[in-house]
């Protein structure tokens, strides 16, 4: 079997099994490559009708081409699609002007914490890959959090000859990561394969394109010629800039810019 | 090993204790005027040098070139704050981009224990023989430990890595308390790691002296008559530790003090590149900009980051440099360096910049070419900022002190004769010196404060 294949028959086994295990359970779906790539691989491993909903966790801040391709395809694939938002905090006046690492902890993880408590949801479908970032290569495929969504890395069973232990306590939530052993490439490649759609800011537009989309407010292009999927595949087989290099907003760097800022460094 | 340990011969330690921009005057007067009872009597045994910190004068620059013994080019540290080229970005510079082996790793190879608390640029923690927990900018302790098997001990301390300074900001009566705990815990941490582990360099790092500086040392020289004097006490509760160290030193071992930068009074904060703006070299093309990625290359000479450090928007290097390198850099170098020692203060026509140096002038080593072209030096006073979004030449904030360049200290117990014209990089070589470690071979490279 070749490489692709034998990663996407990984994946969808990864899929059902979750499933089976977990009725309750949701996909976050933020719309980009990788996840565009696991929500394909969702709708095979259960012929085109998912047995449960999409989330999207919006900030408000995302680029209006993820918002068109959202609703376009949302409905092209007859997705049953939640759609949160941390309204209460919006409100209060969080955003990313305001300090980044706030705008992140509120509109991303706490706006996650409320939609798994609302919808009570036991289990959530991530499309993480490990070579994205330096934390993630200790992720696992079956990854629990706590009920303060702590992911204690120290002390996770090992996940030898694909046995995964798929049980989770029940103040727990288990993270599934049908991707995790995917490559940048092999998400492009496997796009290229599947003819699947992506937002077309990953194309090259002007010298420049996003490897990795986001908010508008704290994603940034790099410069690049790669104006088709062929192109992207040849681009990353040589670059050396990492992926995410366009996105200023990881949270440690953001810590450490409110830190410098509180002393007037910034 | 205790059994051998006792017929071996006592080897030379050091325990270096680091003041965050103590400067060698308010050493010199706090001691004469009777405030610092221990540190006087210190310096009765020993000698107290004047020393310069480094160019541009921040402590991330300062520490590391303590740590290495090199020059900003010789460690790749130059400021708190850097930019990639692709994408055209401001990131952090931590200890995975210090490009120079640390005094504790050297230490370490020589078959020396160190214990290293908290001096700045060691996050994340590189490995060490013996303990290193990571100080500013690191984010969460238990990610600034090595080992990290400490770190459940170190909890159990209540250690902090530093101060909250966004409430400070709000009130100087919190910022006090603020200080006072994390000072305690931090004394009582070094006590119990100096009492309970093994080691031959132990290291000490005391941030808060900083932050009371920033914060309160305008009211200390009008002397408040509510903070100035919680200044003085928060100095005598160091001193008091310096006391209690002092019992604990024995023949064998080297006692050194020693800050990073001095202090003095802001007049005012000064938004570099405002004037740039205002001069025509600069340009944005969103207002305001947020990132750098606003200004607008095809009209941009040059553009400052903080403090004081000015890149030329040069073609090949900067993603849509204007200026060709050769001639036409160097005629505008020429320009800039003018222009900027042209800058005034508006509210009293006082000039702002004191000098301009090219970076080849100061710099020397593997990593000058990542240092901005530009290094201006400002009159004590004037704090050089380079937010790109400010829309304002001059202007005050709570922040009351800021770093000056030549007035750090250096003292050595047991040296009965001062040290003239040193500077932060020179403290390694000492360091080895007073451990017997032969520092040949760190030395070559290490002097390199040649251009100083």
């Amino acid at each position: 079997m070749d490489h692709l294949s034998e990663l996407e028959n990984q994946s969808i086994f990864i899929i059902r099994e979750a499933y089976r295990q977990f009725k309750k359970v949701a996909m976050l779906w933020s719309i980009g490559k990788d996840s565009t790539a696991l929500l394909w691989l969702v709708r095979k491993a259960f012929y085109g009708k998912l047995p449960f909903p999409v989330m999207h966790l919006d900030t408000g801040h995302k680029f209006q081409e993820i918002y068109q391709f959202r609703d376009k395809y949302a409905r092209e694939w007859g997705l049953d699609l939640i759609v949160y938002k941390n309204q209460a905090a919006i409100d209060r006046g969080v955003c990313p002007d305001k300090g980044k690492l706030e705008c992140c902890t509120e509109l991303k993880t706490n706006a996650l914490k409320d939609a798994i408590a609302k919808n009570n949801f036991r289990a959530l479908y991530l499309g993480i890959r490990r070579d994205e970032h330096g934390i993630r290569a200790k992720e696992r495929v079956f990854s629990p959090r706590d009920e303060d969504f702590e992911w204690n890395y120290r002390e996770q069973p090992p996940e030898l000859w694909d046995q995964y232990k798929t049980k989770a306590k029940d103040e727990e939530h288990l993270r599934i990561h049908p991707l995790l052993g995917w490559t940048e490439l092999d998400v492009w490649e496997y796009v290229k394969r599947e003819n699947l759609p992506v937002v077309e800011l990953y194309l090259s537009k002007d010298g420049k394109r996003y490897r990795s989309i986001g908010c508008e407010t704290c994603c940034n292009p790099v410069d690049s010629k790669a104006g088709t999927v062929d192109e992207i595949i040849e681009e990353i087989r040589t670059t050396d800039v990492s992926e995410r290099s366009g996105r200023a907003q990881d949270k440690e760097s953001a810590y450490m810019m409110q830190k410098l800022r509180s002393l007037g460094y910034m | 090993m205790a059994l051998f340990g006792r017929f071996r011969k006592k080897e030379k330690r050091v325990l270096a204790i680091g003041l965050d921009g103590t400067p060698y005057s308010l050493v010199r007067r706090l001691t004469a005027e009777g405030k610092l009872p221990n540190f006087s009597r210190l310096l009765q045994t020993g000698s107290l040098n004047r020393m310069n910190s480094v160019l541009p004068t921040v402590s991330g620059v300062a520490w590391s070139s303590f740590m290495t013994g090199k020059n900003p080019a010789g460690h790749g540290i130059f400021g708190f704050v850097d930019r990639t080229t692709n994408p055209w970005e401001i990131f952090i510079p931590t200890s995975s981009h210090m490009k120079a082996e640390t005094l504790w790793e050297i230490l370490g190879k020589a078959g020396k224990k160190v214990v290293v608390m908290n001096v700045p640029v060691t996050y994340p923690p590189r490995e060490v023989n013996g303990i290193l927990i990571s100080g500013f900018l690191a984010t969460d302790l238990s990610k600034a430990v090595y080992p990290q098997s400490l770190y459940p001990k170190l909890k159990e301390l209540g250690y902090r890595i530093d101060i909250d300074a966004w409430k400070a900001r709000e009130s100087k009566d919190a910022l006090m308390k603020d200080l006072n705990y994390t000072l305690d815990k931090r004394l009582e941490t070094m006590f119990y790691l100096m009492d309970n582990e093994p080691w031959d360099f132990f290291m000490c790092h005391i941030m808060e002296t900083d932050r009371l500086h920033h914060f309160l040392w305008e009211k200390m020289e009008n002397n408040d008559p509510e903070y100035a004097p919680q200044f003085f006490n928060y100095y005598q509760k160091i001193d008091e530790a310096l006391g209690k160290i002092e019992e604990k030193l024995d023949d064998n071992t080297s006692l050194i003090i020693l800050s990073d930068h001095g202090f003095c009074s802001i007049k005012q904060e000064v938004q570099v590149n405002y004037y740039l703006k205002q001069q025509g070299w600069l340009k944005f093309r969103n207002s305001p900009a947020k990132s750098l990625s606003d200004i607008d290359g095809e009209s941009t000479t040059a553009y400052s980051f903080i403090p004081g450090r000015i890149f030329i928007n040069l073609k090949g290097r900067e993603p849509e440099g204007k200026i060709s390198p050769g001639q036409d850099y160097e005629a505008v170098r020429d320009e800039l360096i003018q222009s900027l020692l042209e800058m005034q203060d508006p509210d009293t026509e006082e000039k702002i910049i004191k000098q301009v140096y090219r970076k080849e002038e100061i710099y020397e080593g593997p990593c000058l070419e990542d240092a901005a072209d530009l290094i201006a030096v400002p009159f004590d006073g004037y704090d050089l900022k380079g937010t790109l979004e400010k829309d304002t030449l001059t202007e005050r904030t709570p922040i009351e002190g800021m770093h000056t360049f030549d007035d750090a200290f250096l003292y050595i117990k047991g040296e009965e004769q001062n040290r003239e014209g040193i500077a932060i990089n020179d403290c390694m070589p000492i360091i080895l010196n007073l451990m017997d470690i032969s520092a040949s071979r760190t030395l070559k490279e290490s002097t390199s404060r040649g251009k100083d």
